[in-house]
C-alpha cells in the first residue's frame, strides 16, 4: 500500500470534533485543501458524531464558498477503519483534486489573494460566532424531534435558512470588521464592501439596535458609525 | 500558575528497518533538535524496547524535560506504554504526544522517487507534533465508584447462565424476565443438538440453580421503565407484576434473546401441513410427528434482500430434527433442501455425517429458483444435478431465522446501546471488544447479539460475566481523561445546545450560584468533541484535542 | 360576589392609567392586551433623544410591581356575557413563545435568531429577527410566528404542504405520506384529480412556475404503491363505544369515517353506500382515464382498514329506512353528494335521447348500458361537461359538440381539461345557448340554439351573455347531454324528519360544525355545500368528524 506524500495527518477523536472555526482558520493560514475522514454513516464510533460533522462541514463549505474560496478545497469523506484501499483512494483522489485547483487564491478561487484571506478571516469570525453555530447545532434536533413546539422541520427548510444566514453573517461581520478599523458612514461601507446601500443601511440599523454599533458623529448631515466593544 | 519554561524532548524511533529503511532517522532527530523549545532530540533503534524506554526516562531526568514527543508508530498500539513511562519518570503522562512516521511515512512512501518528499512529510509531522506538545496540559486519570450490583435483562439460557455465574462470584444480581416464567426459548424446544439433550432438563436445572442462589433476585413479568446514569451508577426503574421498583447498579448484561420469524406467505405456510422448526419442536414434545414424507426447506426468509444475514443455527436444527424423524421412523423419507450448509465444529460435522448415514437426502437449491410447495409434493430444481425434482410430501418444515425483537429495540434505546439494521445488538468492536456495548458498563450475550445455539449462548454469557466482573470487583472505574471540560465557566450560558447533541447523555444543565451552567458527567463522556465543536460561547473543550492545539498543528505545518 | 374583579381591555397609556387607578381602589385588575407587551404604541426607545427617558415608563414599572394587576398579553377578548356587576368573559391567549418567568433579558436569542425579516414597525426600513424586543421600555420579548404558508391556507383541508413537499425533497417519502395522511386519506386519488387551488397561490409562481404540489402528492403516494409498501395503520388506544352511521361512501363520507376512526371510534363506524362500490364521485363522476378504479380502490381500502365497515348497495329510504338508522346509531352523517343533474329548463327536455351528464358518467363507470352512436351535444362548461364530452368520445360517438353560453375565458373547467378536450377533437361552440330540443317522433334529433354576446358582469363576476335577436339555428344530434350542474337528491329523507333544505337543494348546515338542524345528524360534502371540488368535500368530512366527536363527547 503506497500513496501520495501530499497529506499530513492530524488526529482527532471523532469528526464531530471538527469545529467550523478551526476549519476556516486552516484556510486563513493558507492551507490548500482540508480532507476530513470519518466513519461511515450509521457506523459512527461515537454514535452520531459524523452526522453532526456533515452538517457543520456542509455549512462551513457554503460559508467559505460565499467568501470566495473554491468549495472543493474542503471535503468530507467516509470509510471504515478496515478499508485501507479506500483510504488510499480518498487521499490520492483528494490530492489530485487539490493539485488541479492549484494553490489557494489562484484561478480556481473566485476571489484572489490577499483579498481572499481577508474574506476568509471574516468567514472565520462568523463561523466562530453564535448565530451559525446555533442553527447548525439545532439542525439535527429540529430534523429529528422538532422544536419545543413539536414542529419538525425538513432538512431543505433548514438548509434554506442556513443559506440566508450565511449571506447575512458575511455582511454583518464585514461591516463590523470594517468599522473596527475606523468609523464610517453607510455610504462608505456600501462602497467598500460592495453591498447595495439600502441593504447596508438595514444591516447597520440592525447592528445598532443590538448594540454592536453606535453613532460616532455626524459629518455633513451623514452619520458615522463606530464599533462597540463587546463584553463576554 | 507560573509559566515554566518549555523543555521538549523528541525521541525518533528507527523501529529496526521499519522506519530507518526508508527515512533518514538520524537526520530527522537532528532536524527535531532545531525546532523551537526542543532541548533534546535523540534517536533510538527501538524506542518501545527496554533500552528505548530507559532512554526516555533518563532524558526526562537529565534534560529536565517537561514535554515528550515520540516519533515512531501508531498511538493505537503504543501510546499507553509511552504515557506510563513518562509517568514513571515523574512527568505528567498527558504531557506526551505521539507522531506516527511509520504507518504514515516509511511504510506508505517506499518509492525511491518519494524519498525526499517523504522526509519532508516526516519533518512536518514531527514539527506539528512538537507544536501541539508545547500546548499540552496536565491531566489526571479519573476514577469513579462502582455500585456492586449487576442487572441481567432476560431469563433465557444466556441470562440465567450470566446471573448464576455472577451470583457464584458473590455479586448481587437482579434478573429481569418479561414473561411470567423463566426459561426463554428453551422452554418450547424438544431436544438439543448436537449432544441430544432434553431441552427442558437443561433449562429446568438452570432455573433451579438460579432460584436457589441467594445472591440472585428474580423478577418475572418485568418491564424496564427508566434508565439513567452510567457505568458504576445506573439508576433503573422497572415494574414487575404491577409494582414499580428503583435500583442503583453498576453493570448491565443484556440477554434479551431473539424472536422467531413467522413465515407468513412463504411456501404455502399454514401452521398445519407446512410448519416451522419451532412448531415441529412442539409437535415432537406432544409426540405428534408421524409423517412419512418430510421435506425440510432451509434459509426461509433468511439471506434474502430483507434479512441479509445467515441465522447460522438453522442448519444444525434442521439436521437434528431430520435425524430425530429418521430414528423414530426409519421408513420415513426426509429431504433437506438447502442453499449452503453451516455445520461448523466437530460435533456438528458428525451430525451431518450421521444424517447422511441414516438416509436423509440433501438437495441444493438455487435462491433464484426456489422450491415450490404444492398439495402433496414439492417441486425443486436440483442445483447440482441441474434438473427438476418432484418430492412427495406429507409435511413441509421451514427453517426460519431468529430475528431481532421490538423489545430489544426498546432496551437498546433505554440504554443507548446500538443495534444493527436487523435489530441485533452491536458490539463495541467485532474483534477487540466483542462482549461490550458501545456504552461502557453494558455487556451483551446470547441471541440478542446474533443467532446462537445454546452452547454459544452459554459461552458468551460466561464471557460477558467475566467482562462485567472487572468493574464490580475493582469497585471503581478508571477513565482516560480525554473528555470534555468546561474551560470557561463564565462563558457558559446554560443554553443546553450541547446537551441535545451529546450521544452519551454525558452533559446536563444545572442551576448553580452563578446561574444555569452545563455539568459534565465525566464518567459517561467519551471525548468525541461534538459539544466543543458546537458551543457558541466556546466554553467547552476536549482535553488534549483543544482548538488551540489543532490550530497550532496547522499553523506549524504552514510555517514551513 | 365578594371579589371585585375589573377587566381592562387594552394596555395602552389609558389602559395602564385606568389599571393603576382601579388597583389603588382595592380591586383586582385584569388587563388584556392584544400586543405582547403593555404600553401601547409608544415611541420606542431608539427614537427618543436621551436614553431611558420614556414618558410612560414610571407607570409601566408600577404595573409590573403592583400585585393586584394581572397582565394578560398576546390575548384578545372573545366573548363577554352577563350584566353589570356579573360579567363572564372569555379571553383567548395566543401561545406565548417566551417564558417570562425564566427570561432574564440577556438578549442572546436576538443574536442567534436565524430568521431575518423586514421590521413592519419601522416601515421595513430595518431588518428584525423573528424574536425581538417588543419594546425596550418594558423589556418584553415577542416572537413573530410566520403565518401559515399561502398554499396551506388555500387548501380546503389545510394540508401541511410545505412539510410534505419538503420531505419529498429530502427523499423521506414515508414521512411525507404520513404528513398528508394526518389529514387526507386519499393521496392517490386527490393527487390525480385535484384542481389544486394551492398551486395558483404558490409564491414560486412569481418567479417561474408554481411547485407541482398536486403531482408531488401523487408521486409520493404512487411510490408507495409501486414499491408494494403496506401503508402503516395507527389507531388510538383509547376507544369510544358510540356507533356512527355514515350515509354515502364518497370523498366526504370516507374522510369523515377515517377521522372518526383516528379519534377512537374504530369498529363502530358503518358506511352505507347506495352504489355497488365505494368512492362516490371519485368512482362514478370522474372517468377511468383520470382516476383508475384500481387506484381508487387502494385509497378506499386504506380507509376500510381503519376499522370502518362499508356496506355497499344499500340505499337509504329503499333498502333501509332513515328511521332505523337514527334508532341504531348515535350520530349520523349525510354525505350523499350531488348526483342529480340540473335541468336546462328548455322545451322538450324530457324527450328520449336527452340525458343528464352525471347519470351518463355514472352508467359509464358502472358498465351499464349507455348511448354510444352517432353525434352528441354536451351543454355546459364545467369540469363535468369536460368529463362527459371526453368520455362520450371514448365510448364511441363519432362527433361531440360542446355548447357553452359564454366564452372560453369564462369556462369554470380547469384549463388543462379544456385543452385536452380540444386536442382530442371535441368541437367547442362558445356563446351559444340551448333554446329547445328538436323532437321527431318522440325522439330528440337536435337542439335549437341561440347565439349570444357578452354584456355586463353579473353577480358571479362573469360577464352575462345576452341573446342576439334572430340568430336561432339548429344543431343536429342523436344524443343530448346536460352538464350544467348537479344537486343533491334530498328525497332520501322524508319531510317528517324536518330537515331544512337550502337554496341549492342541499341540507342546510352550520358552516362551522356541519351539523344540520336535526340534532345528531350532520351533513358534509356536496350534499351540504352544493357541488364543489373533491378536496373541499374531504375537508368537510374531516370537520364533520371533529364535530361528531365533540357532539358525542359533549353528551356524556
Amino acid at each position: 500500500m503506497q500513496y501520495t506524500t501530499d497529506i499530513r495527518v492530524i488526529r482527532i477523536m471523532c469528526t464531530g470534533r471538527m469545529d467550523p472555526a478551526v476549519m476556516a482558520d486552516a484556510f486563513v493560514h493558507g492551507l490548500d485543501g482540508l480532507l476530513v475522514l470519518g466513519c461511515l454513516f450509521g457506523e459512527c464510533h461515537y454514535v452520531s458524531g459524523n452526522f453532526n460533522a456533515r452538517h457543520k462541514i456542509n455549512m462551513t463549505k457554503e460559508m467559505l464558498a460565499y467568501a470566495g474560496m473554491n468549495p472543493g478545497r474542503l471535503s468530507f469523506r467516509n470509510l471504515s477503519s478496515a478499508e485501507s484501499e479506500l483510504f488510499v483512494k480518498h487521499v490520492t483522489d483528494f490530492s489530485a483534486e487539490i493539485r488541479e485547483l492549484g494553490p489557494l487564491g489562484g484561478e480556481a478561487d473566485r476571489v484572489p489573494l490577499p483579498k481572499l484571506r481577508e474574506k476568509l478571516e471574516i468567514a472565520r469570525t462568523a463561523l466562530a460566532g453564535p448565530k451559525l453555530r446555533w442553527v447548525v447545532g439545532k439542525k439535527p434536533v429540529f430534523i429529528d424531534t422538532g422544536n419545543k413546539y413539536q414542529e419538525v422541520f425538513t432538512e431543505h427548510e433548514i438548509n434554506r435558512t442556513l443559506g440566508g444566514i450565511v449571506v447575512d453573517e458575511m455582511a454583518t461581520h464585514s461591516i463590523l470588521a470594517a468599522l473596527q478599523n475606523k468609523p464610517a458612514s453607510v455610504k462608505e461601507l456600501a462602497k467598500e464592501l460592495e453591498i447595495p446601500a439600502p441593504e447596508t443601511l438595514k444591516y447597520v440599523l440592525g447592528l445598532k439596535r443590538r448594540g454592536f454599533l453606535e453613532m460616532e458623529s455626524v459629518k455633513d448631515h451623514t452619520p458615522l458609525y463606530k464599533y462597540v466593544e463587546q463584553e463576554g | 500558575m507560573e509559566k515554566e519554561e518549555l523543555r521538549i524532548g523528541v525521541f525518533v524511533c528507527k523501529c529496526g528497518s521499519n522506519i530507518a529503511g526508508s527515512l533518514d532517522v538520524e537526520g530527522l532527530a537532528e532536524y527535531a533538535s532545531t525546532l523551537p523549545n526542543v532541548v533534546y532530540a535523540p534517536w533510538n533503534l527501538y524506542t518501545c524496547a527496554d533500552a528505548g524506554l530507559e532512554e526516555i526516562k533518563k532524558g526526562i531526568k537529565e534534560h529536565n524535560l517537561n514535554r515528550v514527543v515520540v516519533a515512531s508508530c501508531s498511538p493505537r498500539t503504543h501510546e499507553p506504554l509511552f504515557r506510563s513511562v513518562c509517568g514513571e519518570a515523574g512527568m505528567n503522562p498527558y504531557f506526551f504526544e505521539m507522531v506516527n512516521i511509520r504507518d504514515q511515512c516509511s511504510w506508505v512512501h517506499q518509492d525511491k522517487a518519494q524519498a525526499e518528499s517523504s522526509m519532508d512529510k516526516a519533518r512536518d509531522l514531527i514539527r506539528m507534533g512538537a507544536a501541539k506538545a508545547a500546548l499540552l496540559e496536565p491531566q489526571e486519570i479519573i476514577t469513579s465508584e462502582v455500585e456492586v450490583r449487576a442487572l441481567v435483562i432476560g431469563g433465557g439460557i444466556a441470562g440465567l447462565t450470566a446471573a448464576i455465574s455472577l451470583g457464584n462470584r458473590g455479586f448481587p444480581v437482579i434478573l429481569l424476565e418479561k414473561e411470567k416464567e423463566l426459561g426463554g426459548m428453551l422452554r418450547s424446544l424438544y431436544r438439543l443438538a448436537p449432544m441430544d439433550l432434553d431441552a427442558s432438563e437443561v433449562i429446568n436445572a438452570k432455573i433451579k440453580e438460579a432460584e436457589d442462589n441467594p445472591n440472585i433476585e428474580i423478577y418475572t413479568g418485568a418491564t424496564i421503565e427508566k434508565v439513567e446514569g452510567f457505568i458504576g451508577k445506573f439508576d433503573i426503574t422497572f415494574s414487575a407484576n404491577g409494582t414499580s421498583k428503583y435500583v442503583r447498579l453498576g453493570v448491565v448484561i443484556i440477554a434479551t434473546g431473539a424472536g422467531n420469524l413467522v413465515p407468513e406467505g412463504m411456501y404455502q405456510y399454514d401452521g398445519d401441513k407446512v410448519i416451522t422448526q419451532w412448531e415441529l419442536e412442539e409437535r415432537f414434545k406432544a409426540g405428534k410427528v408421524d409423517a412419512n414424507n418430510v421435506v425440510i426447506i432451509q434459509c426461509v426468509g433468511a439471506r434474502s434482500p430483507e434479512r441479509r444475514y445467515c441465522s447460522r443455527i438453522c442448519c444444525a436444527i434442521g439436521i437434528k430434527n431430520a435425524i430425530l424423524i429418521k430414528e423414530r421412523n426409519p421408513e420415513a423419507k426426509v429431504h433437506i433442501l438447502y442453499r449452503d450448509l453451516m455445520m461448523y465444529g466437530v460435533e456438528n460435522e458428525d451430525q451431518l455425517r450421521k444424517a447422511k448415514e441414516l438416509g436423509v437426502r440433501f438437495v441444493k437449491y438455487d435462491p433464484e429458483r426456489p422450491p415450490v410447495v404444492e398439495e402433496n409434493k414439492v417441486t425443486v430444481f436440483h442445483h447440482l444435478m441441474g434438473k427438476e425434482l418432484e418430492i412427495p410430501q406429507e409435511m413441509v418444515v421451514l427453517s426460519t431465522p431468529l430475528v431481532g425483537t421490538e423489545d430489544g429495540v426498546k432496551i437498546g434505546n433505554l440504554f443507548r446501546a446500538g443495534l444493527d439494521q436487523n435489530k441485533f445488538f452491536l458490539e463495541a468492536h467485532v474483534k477487540l471488544r466483542p462482549l461490550d456495548c458501545g456504552t461502557d458498563g453494558i455487556f451483551i450475550c446470547g441471541s440478542a447479539h446474533y443467532p446462537k445455539d445454546v452452547r454459544e449462548s452459554i459461552m458468551q454469557a460466561l464471557g460477558a460475566v467475566s467482562r462485567a466482573s472487572i468493574p464490580l470487583s475493582q469497585g471503581e472505574v478508571k477513565i482516560e481523561p480525554i473528555v470534555t471540560t468546561l474551560v470557561n465557566k463564565d462563558a457558559c450560558r446554560g443554553c443546553g445546545l450541547c446537551v441535545a447533541l451529546c450521544p452519551y447523555n454525558a452533559l446536563e444543565i444545572r442551576d448553580t450560584d452563578e446561574g444555569r451552567k452545563v455539568n459534565i458527567i465525566t464518567v459517561a463522556c467519551k471525548g468525541c468533541g461534538v459539544c466543543a465543536a458546537t458551543c457558541y460561547r466556546h466554553a467547552l473543550s476536549i482535553n488534549s484535542f483543544t482548538d488551540y492545539q489543532m490550530e497550532a498543528q496547522i499553523h506549524s505545518f504552514m510555517a514551513a | 360576589m365578594a371579589e371585585k374583579n375589573v377587566l381592562i381591555v387594552g394596555g395602552g397609556v389609558a389602559g395602564v392609567k385606568a389599571a393603576l387607578a382601579q388597583a389603588d381602589a382595592g380591586n383586582k385588575v385584569f388587563m388584556v392586551e392584544d400586543l405582547p407587551s403593555i404600553g401601547g404604541e409608544r415611541i420606542p426607545q431608539d427614537r427618543i433623544i436621551s436614553d431611558g427617558d420614556f414618558f410612560t415608563a414610571p407607570d409601566l414599572a408600577a404595573v409590573k410591581e403592583n400585585n393586584a394587576i394581572q397582565v394578560i398579553d398576546s390575548a384578545e377578548v372573545r366573548s363577554l356575557v352577563g350584566e353589570n356587576g356579573n360579567f363572564k368573559v372569555k379571553i383567548h391567549r395566543r401561545t406565548p413563545r417566551v417564558d417570562r418567568e425564566k427570561c432574564d433579558d440577556c438578549g442572546e436569542c436576538i443574536k442567534v435568531c436565524p430568521i431575518h425579516m423586514y421590521d413592519d414597525y419601522n416601515e421595513s426600513l430595518e431588518w428584525r429577527t423573528a424574536v425581538d424586543y417588543f419594546n425596550f421600555g418594558s423589556g418584553s420579548y415577542n416572537v413573530f410566528k410566520e403565518d401559515m404558508p399561502v398554499c396551506q391556507r388555500t387548501c380546503p383541508i389545510n394540508l401541511d404542504i410545505r412539510t410534505y413537499v419538503g420531505y419529498i425533497a429530502d427523499g423521506k417519502y414515508a414521512e411525507s405520506l404520513a404528513t398528508i395522511r394526518k389529514k387526507l386519506p386519499f393521496p392517490l386519488s386527490i393527487g390525480r384529480v385535484c384542481p389544486h387551488p394551492c398551486e395558483f397561490e404558490c409564491n414560486r409562481g412569481y418567479k417561474d412556475e408554481p411547485i407541482s404540489i398536486c403531482f408531488l402528492k401523487r408521486y409520493v403516494a404512487d411510490h408507495e404503491v409501486y414499491n408494494d409498501v403496506e401503508p402503516p395503520i395507527t389507531l388510538p388506544e383509547e376507544t369510544y363505544p358510540e356507533k356512527i352511521a355514515i350515509i354515502g361512501g364518497g370523498p366526504s363520507g370516507l374522510t369523515c369515517a377515517y377521522h372518526l376512526a383516528l379519534l377512537g371510534y374504530q369498529n363502530n363506524i358503518t358506511v352505507f353506500e347506495a352504489l355497488p362500490a365505494c368512492g362516490g364521485m371519485f368512482l362514478v363522476g370522474i372517468p377511468e382515464y383520470r382516476l383508475p378504479k384500481a387506484i381508487l380502490a387502494k385509497d378506499v381500502e386504506f380507509v376500510e382498514k381503519h376499522g370502518v365497515e362499508i356496506k355497499c348497495g344499500v340505499r337509504i329510504g329503499k333498502d333501509i329506512s332513515f328511521d332505523d338508522i337514527r334508532k341504531d346509531y348515535d350520530a349520523v352523517l349525510l354525505a350523499i353528494g350531488a348526483h342529480l343533474g340540473m335541468s336546462m329548463r328548455v322545451k322538450n327536455e324530457d324527450a328520449e335521447g336527452v340525458f343528464e351528464g352525471v347519470k351518463f358518467l355514472r352508467d359509464a363507470a358502472l358498465g351499464n348500458e349507455i348511448p354510444n352512436k352517432g353525434t352528441c351535444i354536451v351543454v355546459g362548461g364545467g369540469n363535468v361537461a369536460m368529463d362527459v364530452a371526453r368520455t362520450s368520445l371514448r365510448v364511441g360517438f363519432d362527433e361531440v359538440n360542446l355548447l357553452y353560453r359564454r366564452t372560453r375565458k369564462e369556462m369554470p373547467a380547469s384549463p388543462w381539461e379544456v385543452d385536452a378536450a380540444e386536442h382530442e377533437g371535441i368541437k367547442f361552440h362558445f356563446l351559444v345557448a340551448p333554446q329547445e330540443v328538436v323532437v321527431k317522433g318522440g325522439k330528440a334529433v337536435g337542439m335549437q340554439c341561440l347565439k349570444m354576446e357578452l354584456g355586463e358582469p353579473d353577480a358571479s363576476g362573469r360577464r352575462r351573455p345576452v341573446p342576439i335577436e334572430g340568430s336561432e339555428f339548429v344543431m343536429d344530434a342523436d344524443t343530448l347531454f346536460a352538464a350544467i350542474g348537479q344537486v343533491t337528491d334530498t328525497s332520501v329523507v322524508e319531510e317528517k324528519h324536518g330537515f331544512n333544505i337550502g337554496r341549492k337543494f342541499n341540507f342546510e348546515v352550520n358552516p362551522k360544525t356541519f351539523e344540520t338542524n336535526v340534532p345528531g345528524v350532520f351533513s358534509s360534502g356536496d350534499s351540504a355545500t352544493g357541488a364543489g371540488i373533491a378536496i373541499a368535500a374531504c375537508a368537510g368530512g374531516k370537520t364533520a368528524a371533529e364535530s361528531i366527536h365533540k357532539y358525542l363527547r359533549g353528551k356524556k
